[in-house]
Order: structure tokens, then sequence, then C-alpha cells
């Protein structure tokens, strides 16, 4: 039997960077590669974004006035939401661990002279994710330039986002570990809460503007664009943003230490064979 | 005709086997479906303010209207040929081929998912039967409802289907089928009557069968059902055909080594 930890002291930062590095260049290089895939998600992205737009011109008809949205406040949640799903998707887009776990995908791990959770996590990056992201960013950008958004709410807006971005990782970090305690445990913790966040793309925040416990929707990143960003980079007073810029440090670093906690718990049980 | 029966003979008695065999599993499906259920209901709770006095629907509706769409959404993701794409590319339906079976219907109703859903979704079925009872429904209207969502689903399969079918002809054809459920996700949301300021497209989408229709066909109101019931029908059959007809020639073209 193999003993694995999670120790990062043994290998050095460098070495992680480099791999990080290499991982990078790897993914650009499969993004240059494979023409076709790259030609059919420019076709892909700009139908579904003309798809979207018509959608949510539906969405403003009906509900505009109700929650008290321009047509141009939807264009850009639709946009920022977009734009922070393809983003996160470079490396949120890959498989189970369960998977890992059952099939002895770990021992091979072990031989890497690098941190496991590291190794795991960086070698799966998503070139898909990668192309959607360059992409939606040519066509966000337009759109953005259109808005004449003020040069420091970018700059603010920038940055939550960066932390609200974060913060999502360390959720799914969290629950992708959840595999380590019980094997299908991940996916059926993570496919309602996906879905619920899910849900407040098409149901954005003021729709809940009545709702008493508004607090437990701060756990989704769509709830927090519409809730926070939107009105950043629209110029409106945000009431006590600090606070919520403190939720979202402290529940990333809770939810990282757990993350944590829970990987090192499961490969000290781990003893698959492959 | 007679292989294939004994294929689904067998696989749902082997699919009963390991439901009860495996109880982690079982349980951690209906713990998965309880979630679920949890997270839709909550918007639909919701997003019900909003829309009830727009749709004329009462509590009563949104429940049924929940448990048709959830039905389906089932049913979609168990017997149509979702990420066929995939494995054409990587040569799996040659292993497919080897079967004496129709590999389109073995594809269908079997693969990777061992026949669990064909008990799976008859069982939600009787759930829509007896809520519909329990809330008061009239039980014959009930009875058609759920012909109705049979048609609904028919259909979204179909359509389905025909996307991942054009796989044969189209090296990346998954965006088709991305971009058409997410339209029906919107119109299942909305439901039609909301999109009708913009179109009365979406009345054609199966969503709108299945969903929309099916609420409304139990509050007596059909005659707008009625009138796209042979669209509708053609539609299906238009479906079947080209899908036998990208099938006889995908086949035919198709050579990968696996």
């Amino acid at each position: 039997m193999v003993k694995m930890d999670l120790k990062i002291k043994n290998f050095g930062l460098v070495r992680h960077l480099d791999f990080l590095k290499e991982n990078i260049l790897i993914m650009f290089k499969l993004v240059t590669e494979f023409k076709t895939n790259f030609y059919s998600i420019v076709l892909e992205r700009t139908v579904y974004l003309f798809v979207n737009i018509l959608l949510f011109s539906i969405l403003f008809n009906n509900f505009g006035s109700v929650i008290g949205w321009e047509f141009s406040d939807f264009i850009l949640f639709l946009l920022l939401v977009d734009f922070f799903a393809v983003l996160l998707g470079i490396v949120t887009w890959k498989s189970w661990i369960r998977y890992e776990i059952t099939l002895g995908g770990f021992n091979s791990s072990i031989t890497k002279p690098i941190n496991i959770f590291w190794f795991n996590y960086i070698h799966t990056l998503s070139y898909y994710g990668l192309l959607y992201t360059i992409l939606t960013f040519f066509i966000s950008i337009v759109f953005i330039l259109y808005f004449n958004i003020v040069f420091m709410n970018i700059f603010l807006g920038i940055s939550l986002f960066l932390l609200i971005g974060f913060f999502w990782l360390s959720i799914s970090e969290f629950f992708r570990s959840l595999d380590w305690i019980m094997i299908g445990l991940s996916g059926i913790s993570w496919t309602p809460f996906r879905n619920l966040n899910q849900g407040f793309k098409n149901f954005p925040s003021p729709f809940f503007k009545n709702f008493e416990f508004k607090f437990l929707f701060f756990l989704f990143p769509n709830f927090l664009i519409a809730y926070l960003l939107l009105p950043i980079l629209k110029g409106d007073t945000v009431i006590n943003l600090m606070n919520y810029v403190w939720f979202l440090v402290i529940g990333s670093i809770v939810l990282i230490t757990c993350t944590s906690i829970v990987w090192r718990y499961g490969l000290s049980k781990y003893e698959a064979y492959g | 005709m007679g292989n294939l029966l004994a294929v689904s003979k067998e696989k749902i008695r082997v699919a009963l086997k390991v439901l009860f065999e495996y109880k982690a599993n079982l349980y951690s499906v209906f713990i998965f479906d309880f979630f679920l259920v949890f997270a839709y209901g909550f918007f639909y709770f919701i997003f019900g303010e909003f829309i009830f006095e727009i749709l004329g629907w009462s509590n009563y509706d949104f429940i049924l209207y929940f448990i048709a769409v959830f039905l389906s959404s089932k049913c979609k993701w168990g017997l149509s040929l979702m990420f066929f794409s995939s494995r054409l590319l990587n040569g799996k339906l040659n292993t497919l081929l080897t079967k004496p079976v129709n590999p389109y219907f073995y594809q269908t109703l079997f693969y990777d998912r061992g026949g669990s859903n064909i008990i799976y979704v008859p069982f939600l079925f009787v759930v829509f039967f007896i809520v519909s009872l329990f809330l008061n429904y009239n039980i014959y209207l009930s009875l058609i409802s759920m012909l109705v969502i049979l048609l609904g689903i028919l259909l979204e399969i179909l359509v389905i289907n025909f996307l991942e079918s054009l796989a044969f002809f189209i090296k990346k054809n998954e965006f088709l089928v991305n971009l058409f459920l997410n339209v029906l996700f919107f119109n299942e949301t909305y439901t039609p009557k909301l999109m009708a300021s913009m179109t009365n497209l979406f009345y054609l989408l199966p969503t709108s069968i299945y969903g929309f229709f099916v609420i409304e066909l139990l509050n007596n109101r059909y005659d707008l059902f009625l009138t796209l019931l042979p669209w509708f029908i053609l539609s299906c059959v238009v479906l079947s055909v080209l899908i036998k007809l990208l099938w006889v020639f995908g086949l035919k073209r198709y050579e990968a080594y696996g």
C-alpha cells in the first residue's frame, strides 16, 4: 500500500509554477492545433449570444419595469455571467475525482514531483474553456465599450469579479473533494447547487428584492454579479460593499481550509491498486 | 424486433437487480432528485408571484407543471441519443454494431444507463397521476394529459436524436444540441405565453407540449393545442424519416476503427 499526503514543502513553489506554465502552453497549443474546434466554437458563441440576447429581450419586455432594469442592464448582466462561466471553465470543466479514485488514477500522481492536489488541478486545464474565454472576451469588450463605463468602476468591477470567481472556485473545489468522503457525493451535492446558480441567471437578483433571506443567495455568483457587480459598473452606490468583500474573502479561506482537510483525510485513506 | 424485445426484457431484469443490489446507488438517485426538485421548486415558488396573473394559473397548476417538466427532463436524459457525437468520434459505435439488435434503438434505450430509466420514468408518471388526482383534477383529463406529455417527450427526443445523428456528417455538432436545450430551458422556465410578446414560435417547441399545454388541458383550455396537434404529429413523422435516412446513409460512410 502506498501512503499519500499533501506535502507541498518538499517540492518548492518554482517547480509548481513551471508545471503551471507548461500546462498553459499546452493549452494554447491545443487551441491552435485543432482548427475545426476553433471554427465551430466561433460559430457556436456567435449564435449562442444572439439567441441569448433574443431571450433576454423577452425577459425585459415582460419584467423590465417590474424589476427596474433597462434593456442595457440585461445585456450587461448576460455578458458578465457568460464571461464568468467560461473563464472559470478553464479550471472547472473537468471530470470528477471519483473516477480517479475508483480507477486508481492517483497512483500515477504519486510518482510526480509535485503536490498531488495541484497536479490534479493544473494538468486538466480546459482548452475549450480558454477558447470560449478569448472569444467571449472580444465580443464582450465591444459591448462594454458601448456602455461607457467609468475607468475606476471597471477597475473596481474587475477586482470584485476576480474575488467572486475565487470564491466560486473554492466552493466548487470543496464540492469536488467530497468524493473523498463518499464516492458520488460531489455529484449529488454539486448538481442542485449548480442548477440554483443557473437559476439566478434566468431570475436575476432584483426578482428577489422582497425576499427576506437574501443572505442565503450570497453563495451564488450569478446572484452576486447582479446584486453587486452590475451596480458598481453602472456607477450606482452599493451599501456596505466592504461587508460583502469580507464575506467573500473569509468564505474562500474557510472553504479552502475545509478542502485541504478533506483531501488530507482522503489521501491518508486511499488504497487503490489501479 | 424480437431481438430488441428480448434484450429489453433482459436489460430491465438486470437493471432491477442492480438497483436493489447496490442500495447506496438507489438512495443516492432519490437524494439527488430530492435536492434537484428543491432547487427547481424554489425558483418556481419565487417566480410564481410574478406570473400567476399573466398565466391565470393556480398554485396547484404550478405544482403539476413542475412535475411534468421534471418528468420530461428525466426522460430526455435517459432515452435520447445525447452525447452520441462523442461515441462516434471515439469509435465506441463499433462495439454496438456487433450486437444483434438495431443499433439506433439499442443506444437510445440502453446505452450507458443499463435500463434503469425504464423503471424510473414509469414511476414518475404514476407520481404525476396520483398528484393530479389528489389535487382534484378531472381523472380523464389527467389520463389525456399523460398522453400529451408522452407526445411532448417523443417530439423532444426525436429533435435531439435528429441533431445528434447529424454527427455522421458534421464533425462538431454538439453546439446545435446545446443551443436547442438552451432555448428549451428558457421556454420551460417562462412558458410560451410570456414569449408570445415576441413570437408565437415558442408554442411549437416540445417543452410547450409537455409543460404549458398539459396544464392548459387540465384546465379545460385546449383549443390552441388541438389546432397545433396535427403539426406536432407531422413533425414526429418527418423527424423519424429524417433520422432513419441519416442512420442509413451515416452507417454506410462510418469507418471508425475505435
